[in-house]
């Protein structure tokens, strides 16, 4: 009896260590769908900056006399902020001594413009400044300049000659895309700003509408609704429209006008409303006497500069430059702007504002 | 008699003779007083410019004779484009969305002639009341905004309003001829034909002249009303097409103020507001010369601000001689 309990024993044993030391864990292979990626040739676009050659066939003649003429989609007449303009251009043609003639249409035309640049090409003067205020449409009638051997250069409209796609000089005007984006980005990080709106006074003006693109595009970025409103140029009517757009859209408490056309009767209409300063956001492009005291009492935050003095003088000066000095501007695009004023710097162009700001 | 009772007994009888000699005045004027005039570049300009609103003011003037005014034509003028444009844009066929948009202005000026045929308002007023809404109808389809066409130059294009190459390279710069001039000229010579060789035209000047004595003849002045209403529509119309065929962009303001220049291109070329008496050729002479005028004083470095002022004395003065040398006494 021992030894069976003995060897019982040691069988037990012995099973329980192999069953212990049976060998290494069992390793499982699982085999699974892994996609690949199999990476393939895409052809890229590349885009190049293309030199635009500009010929300026011009033998420098110091002693000429000169006679420009200019032609704007807008005029002093219906829109103040072209009276900045057109003080820069006289002021510059009494002090080079040279002729010029501003030509615009009675309204917001712009195939009127566009008939106007013709009639300027016939009258064959020694350089145009023109507003390239739509690109396509000016186009045809710029070329004809151009091809007659008409200096041509760009004013407070337009995107460069690479841009637009139209041999001219240069554009001498601000970056409106930037403008309206940089103005949105003030605009959405005041307190309490919840919407927006982008009052539009020219539709159809590449510029403006740019400027629009800019503001929508800021303030989708800040988690903010924006859109466009058109009024006119009439600022009864503006009025109107504005105040019915309020009446339907209360919560939208951000406004940005693109000028003095759109500024004044969104003055009016926060007078008519009794709206304060904190109630609403207001930013705008331009300077006028009634902007400058907006941004004083708080009501405006800020007004996005283009300085337009600049503008209409520098045109006169670049073509004058040309013809008797044989002077060409060096780059496609010669900015004026975008400068913001606001409270911080109101004070050096309070007193001018409306005549050489 | 003498000689000058003599002259304007012959000149009553061709009112557009008076308009011609104006023109070779303001002509003359312009050829010694403004630099690059007489080039082809600024004569082709006149004739181009003027052509698209010549159109307009041949319709407005056939109806100015039957004895009524309208004063929509402008409006029809944008709805026309706005129709044309958003067709394309949507993806009817060219010509498909061209037919479209006259047949509404056609029906659009035959509107206002039943107003005015059944209503007995004046056609001044109530063509003043289609004008608003008319142009109300543009800015609504339109949305307020610009419409354009921006795809592939399309053939209808050129067909309507392309530019005359041939002709342009002749001079040196190239001029600015368009075949809406050759448009111009086909309307204003069929509707010639139209108003003086056909018993339609013969009931034209009845119903300007004396519209009691022309019901009484048996004229049906009133289908007569109609029609030309319907047909200034139609050429307000034709005429926004070959617009946007050069220009293919319209905004909610295009035609503004046309509808004036039409009726002061009418009587500068010799059509009597009261009605019965005018010509094509005088109303073309008119459109001629107001486009004339706006080249010219471009030339002469006139500001801007000048150029309505002139227009406004020139069509007085028009209209002073009109009445004088043409006058049957």
């Amino acid at each position: 009896m021992k030894t069976y309990h003995w060897l019982a024993a040691s069988v037990t044993i012995l099973a329980l260590v192999i069953t212990a030391c049976g060998g290494p864990p069992a390793t499982v292979e699982v085999t699974r769908e892994v996609p690949v990626e199999i990476t393939k040739e895409v052809p890229v676009e590349v885009t190049r900056e293309v030199q635009v050659t500009v010929e300026v066939p011009v033998t420098p003649q110091p002693e000429a006399e000169l006679e420009f003429i200019l032609v704007q989609h807008a005029l002093c007449a219906w829109d103040s902020f072209w009276c900045t303009v057109e003080q820069g251009i006289q002021d510059a043609a009494q002090q080079m001594g040279v002729k010029v003639t501003v030509l615009g249409p009675d309204a917001f035309d712009l195939e009127k413009t566009a008939a106007l640049i013709d009639q300027a090409v016939a009258g064959r003067p020694d350089g145009i400044a023109l507003t390239v205020t739509d690109p396509v449409l000016f186009k045809e009638p710029i070329m004809r300049a151009i091809d007659a051997g008409i200096p041509v250069l760009a004013y407070n409209a337009g995107a460069g000659p690479i841009k637009d796609g139209i041999p001219y000089m240069t554009y001498l005007g601000q970056d409106e895309y930037q403008g309206g984006y940089l103005g949105g980005l003030r605009l959405a990080a005041a307190p309490g700003a919840k919407a927006g709106v982008c009052l539009n006074h020219q539709v159809g003006h590449a510029g403006l509408d740019a400027r629009c693109q800019g503001f929508l595009d800021a303030l989708k970025e800040k988690g903010q609704t924006a859109e466009v409103l058109a009024i006119t140029n009439d600022p009864a009517e503006s009025q109107t429209i504005i105040s019915d757009f309020h009446t339907a859209n209360p919560d939208v408490n951000v406004f940005l006008t693109l000028g003095p056309n759109g500024a004044n009767p969104f003055y009016a209409f926060l007078e008519a409303e009794g709206l304060a300063p904190g109630e609403v956001w207001h930013g705008t492009f331009d300077l006028s006497p009634e902007i400058v005291n907006g941004i004083d009492t708080g009501v405006t935050q800020f007004a996005v500069d283009q300085q337009p003095f600049l503008q209409g003088y520098g045109a006169v000066m670049l073509l004058t430059l040309l013809r008797r000095q044989g002077i060409v501007p060096a780059l496609p695009v010669t900015p004026t702007g975008p400068g913001f004023v606001d409270k911080s710097n109101i004070g050096i162009v309070k007193q001018l504002a409306g005549q050489y700001r | 008699m003498t000689v000058v009772t003599r002259l304007r007994y012959q000149l009553a009888d061709f009112s557009e003779v008076v308009a011609l000699i104006s023109f070779v005045a303001v002509f003359l004027f312009f050829t010694i007083a403004a630099k690059n005039f007489l080039t082809l570049f600024a004569i082709s300009n006149v004739l181009t410019f003027a052509s698209i609103t010549g159109i307009v003011v041949i319709g407005v003037a056939v109806l100015m004779i039957s004895g009524e005014f309208d004063l929509s034509v402008g409006s029809t003028f944008a709805v026309a484009s706005y129709v044309l444009a958003l067709s394309i844009n949507a993806g009817v066929a060219p010509v498909a969305a061209l037919l479209l948009a006259l047949l509404i202005c056609t029906g659009l000026g035959a509107i206002n002639g039943l107003i005015v045929t059944t209503s007995g308002i004046p056609s001044f007023i109530a063509t003043l009341g289609t004008m608003l809404a008319y142009r109300g109808i543009a800015r609504a389809i339109g949305g307020g905004v610009f419409a354009s066409y921006k795809g592939e130059r399309l053939l209808l294009f050129d067909v309507l309003n392309g530019p005359m190459d041939i002709v342009n390279r002749l001079s040196d710069p190239p001029a600015n001829l368009r075949v809406s001039i050759i448009w111009f000229l086909v309307v204003a010579v069929v509707m010639s034909w139209l108003l003086t060789r056909t018993r339609y035209g013969n009931w034209v000047f009845a119903t300007g002249g004396n519209p009691g004595a022309a019901l009484a003849q048996g004229v049906a002045t009133r289908r007569i009303k109609v029609i030309n209403f319907a047909l200034t529509g139609l050429l307000a119309g034709l005429a926004s097409m070959l617009q946007f065929a050069h220009r293919a962009s319209v905004d909610p303001l295009r035609g503004e103020g046309m509808e004036l220049i039409a009726v002061a291109a009418c009587v500068i070329g010799g059509v009597r507001l009261a009605g019965g008496y005018g010509t094509i050729a005088g109303a073309c002479i008119g459109m001629l010369l107001l486009q004339m005028l706006e080249q010219g004083l471009v030339l002469m470095r006139v500001p801007v601000q000048v150029f309505q002022a002139a227009a406004g004395l020139i069509l007085i003065i028009a209209v002073v001689s009109n009445l004088n040398l043409s006058r049957q006494e």
